[in-house]
């Protein structure tokens, strides 16, 4: 009888319930009679006093609608704007509603059954993505319908669903996967530590590096007198280096052997004759045909080593690039050995806890048994009859089991 | 300043005038917001039937939202001028009314005709509608007044009047309304409402008048600035200018209603008369039922307590509100 305002939009809501807000008009043919008298007449028709006692209710009708019309729809703007925030208490009309229609109850039931169920699929998509059981589903199965019917009208609430879904992963039960993971972590690591073989070094490197530091040394030697042509020095400095490369002129190693070999050559037994050019080029043309001077400089070495002459460890004569290598190798060994042990650690608490695993839903079993001794104990009790012999025993042996396996757990 | 006569006479004619003319006016702007509320409505009504809110629609509704607010926007002002208009006119009445009273003419009404004018009086109290996020002042509704408040003359108060000085013999909260308020004896001179009686002249001190409500709180905006049900306050009993003691059984729902009250009553079996309903003050020009309690003659409970010491405790009555339903 109180319903001067024209609520159409709550009432025609049959479909889906957003929760539109009402707009409140005032009806001109119901409430507004002595407004629209005066409409009637002229506009400079002044009005009497008692007019004026009857039109002044009615403006304020109109000023009271307005008003509310504006704040439900700065509300309904900001809820639009704010999609994700629960603002139903923001909305009054909404807390309205559920008081005046019953059936807005049954609707709320719907959309707390929507809910849970997008909550149920988005908790098993998640923990399909993380590859693990959902059998340990117990934690957010056992809270989400406590905190959906406690607070029946907050269809948006699942909040709470999806925080359990994402610590599902870290407190479920352990599985075989997990450990069968673990063990590929393991071999993994081994892997890593067993280091990168390096090859030898190409081609490529050893003749485009061998003359590139050639160039650079007569780069510093001539460069006080040829810094200003540049383009020329490259070109001259490469036919240089395959000259070099052609004459074949021999590497520390091989002149080291060589004079060793020879006698020590003093002015008296060796006149000029050594120093001669064609002498030399004779000598050296002997030496094995190896396309570098820097393999057959390797050659050499492994030679020497190979015939203990030459120890193997001071081989500093690597180059930065392989250097680096070894360093990033020995940073690899040491991380993948920390991880390792930590997932060594990891692996034997896994088997650990899926022993007690195994214990616990052992004891499980055990409480349901006991529990429903005890109900079948309580009835009788009831009717104060004794319990039989056979259900007593029986009842002692499973708490003695339960006994059991907790001490076996805590020894775990 | 005051006016002559004529002048006033002349200061209310513009005003009228002007309300007129401005109604007109705000014809169309009504017209607006219809149609748009429709053009609204009608756009929720197919969003409810699509079952989903796509972003095309929530980019259209709200801008049909934004549209509403400013068109209401500009309706309130247009609503808020008139009504302001209307309160002019009231207090340059007043005000004339109470000059012709201070040179001893006394408007002399037979009773009817004196409860109706209460009546009146009480409907036409202002109606405070806030805007969001603002307090209704004090003396709005059930807001009380400052506590170093003095009542204006002519403001309406409850004067609380002893057996010795009444002519009813009796302790009473009457209804009068204010003379003066002398600043240096702190009392304040009212004059019973109820003109039939024959010394209605009373010298109270402040403790014994309360005054009543300035304007009427808006049920839709200003909820909180109601009585609660189950309140137990003073209620100007119907048919008289006596108040007594009542409880809340409804507050309005409506910028219309009224509230709902019972009050004590020793002939009935509980103590306490039946609870009134309220009918649509304009429905139709319904006779009012003659129980009819008007929000403006309400006073509050703690004043009521202590002056009053017999009083029991809300829940008591609460209780019996309960079991009676």
């Amino acid at each position: 009888m109180k319903d001067q305002r024209n609520m159409e939009s709550s009432e025609s809501q049959d479909e889906v319930d957003f929760g539109f807000p009402p707009l409140p008009v005032v009806d001109k043919d119901k409430h507004l009679q002595c407004y629209s008298s005066v409409l009637t007449r002229a506009e400079n028709d002044v009005l009497s006093m008692e007019e004026l006692d009857h039109l002044q209710p009615e403006l304020e009708m109109l000023l009271s609608a307005a008003v509310l019309r504006q704040q439900n729809l700065q509300s309904q703007i900001d809820v639009l704007s704010h999609p994700q925030d629960d603002l139903s208490q923001d909305r009054p009309w909404m807390q309205k509603k559920r008081k005046l229609n019953d059936n807005r109850v049954s609707k709320s039931m719907k959309d707390l059954l929507k809910a849970r169920d997008n909550a149920s699929k988005m908790s098993s998509i998640s923990s399909s993505e993380n590859e693990t059981d959902n059998s340990a589903d117990a934690v957010p199965e056992a809270t989400s319908p406590k905190s959906n019917t406690g607070k029946l009208a907050l269809p948006k609430n699942d909040t709470s669903n999806k925080f359990w879904a994402s610590i599902d992963s870290y407190c479920s039960n352990i599985t075989e996967d997990n450990i069968k993971e673990l063990e590929q972590l393991i071999s993994c690591c081994d892997n890593d530590m067993a280091g990168v073989k390096i090859p030898p070094v190409g081609r490529h490197y050893t003749e485009r590096w061998a003359e590139q530091e050639l160039a650079q040394e007569r780069n510093l030697n001539s460069g006080r007198h040829l810094s200003n042509s540049s383009d020329s020095d490259t070109v001259s400095l490469l036919k240089k280096a395959s000259n070099m490369c052609h004459d074949r002129s021999p590497g520390p190693l091989v002149q080291r052997l060589v004079s060793a070999l020879l006698e020590e050559p003093t002015r008296d037994s060796f006149p000029q004759k050594i120093s001669d050019d064609s002498e030399n080029s004779i000598f050296l043309g002997k030496i094995p045909l190896y396309h570098t001077t820097a393999c057959f400089e390797r050659r050499i070495r492994r030679e020497l080593e190979a015939a203990g002459y030459l120890d193997s460890k001071n081989k500093d004569e690597d180059d930065e690039i392989l250097v680096e290598i070894k360093k990033c190798e020995e940073e690899l060994k040491a991380v993948a050995s920390l991880n390792k042990e930590h997932l060594c650690r990891l692996l034997g608490q896994a088997k650990e806890e899926m022993e007690r695993q195994k214990v616990r839903s052992i004891m499980r079993e055990v409480d349901e048994k006991i529990i429903s001794i005890y109900k079948k104990a309580v009835t009788p009790k009831l009717k104060k009859k004794q319990l039989r012999e056979k259900k007593r025993r029986q009842a002692w042996k499973l708490l003695k089991e339960r006994e059991a396996l907790l001490s076996r757990l805590a020894t775990l | 300043m005051p006016f002559t006569e004529e002048q006033a006479a002349a200061q209310v004619q513009d005003r009228l005038i002007s309300i007129a003319s401005t109604v007109h006016d705000y014809e169309t702007q009504r017209l607006k917001t219809e149609q748009q509320v429709e053009t609204i409505q009608k756009a929720h009504d197919k969003i409810n039937q699509e079952g989903r809110l796509t972003p095309y629609n929530q980019q259209k509704l709200m801008s049909l939202y934004m549209a509403s607010i400013n068109d209401a926007a500009a309706e309130e002002e247009t609503l808020r001028n008139m009504l302001i208009k209307i309160r002019e006119i009231r207090e340059i009445c007043n005000e004339r009314r109470l000059q012709v009273r201070s040179i001893g003419n006394r408007e002399s009404f037979h009773r009817g005709a004196m409860m109706l004018m209460l009546q009146t009086s009480a409907q036409t109290l202002p109606l405070y509608v806030g805007k969001p996020n603002t307090k209704p002042p004090p003396l709005c509704g059930a807001i009380p007044p400052d506590p170093n408040y003095i009542a204006k003359p002519g403001d309406m108060v409850a004067a609380f009047v002893k057996k010795t000085e009444s002519p009813t013999q009796e302790d009473n909260w009457m209804l009068a309304e204010v003379v003066l308020y002398n600043v240096i004896s702190k009392k304040y001179e009212v004059d019973d409402i109820d003109e039939e009686q024959q010394n209605c002249r009373f010298v109270l001190s402040r403790s014994r008048i309360v005054p009543l409500p300035l304007m009427r709180a808006n049920p839709e905006t200003d909820p909180d600035a109601l009585f609660p049900p189950g309140t137990l306050v003073m209620a100007l009993y119907p048919t008289t200018t006596c108040f007594y003691k009542a409880i809340v059984n409804q507050p309005p729902l409506s910028c219309l209603d009224d509230y709902e009250v019972v009050f004590e009553d020793n002939s009935c079996a509980n103590g306490y008369s039946i609870p009134y309903n309220v009918a649509q003050r304009y429905g139709g020009r319904v006779e009012k039922p003659k129980n009819e309690i008007s929000r403006k003659e309400y006073i509050y409970l703690v004043t009521c307590e202590k002056t009053l010491r017999q009083i029991k405790t809300s829940s008591d009555y609460g209780e019996l509100l309960v079991s009676k339903h």
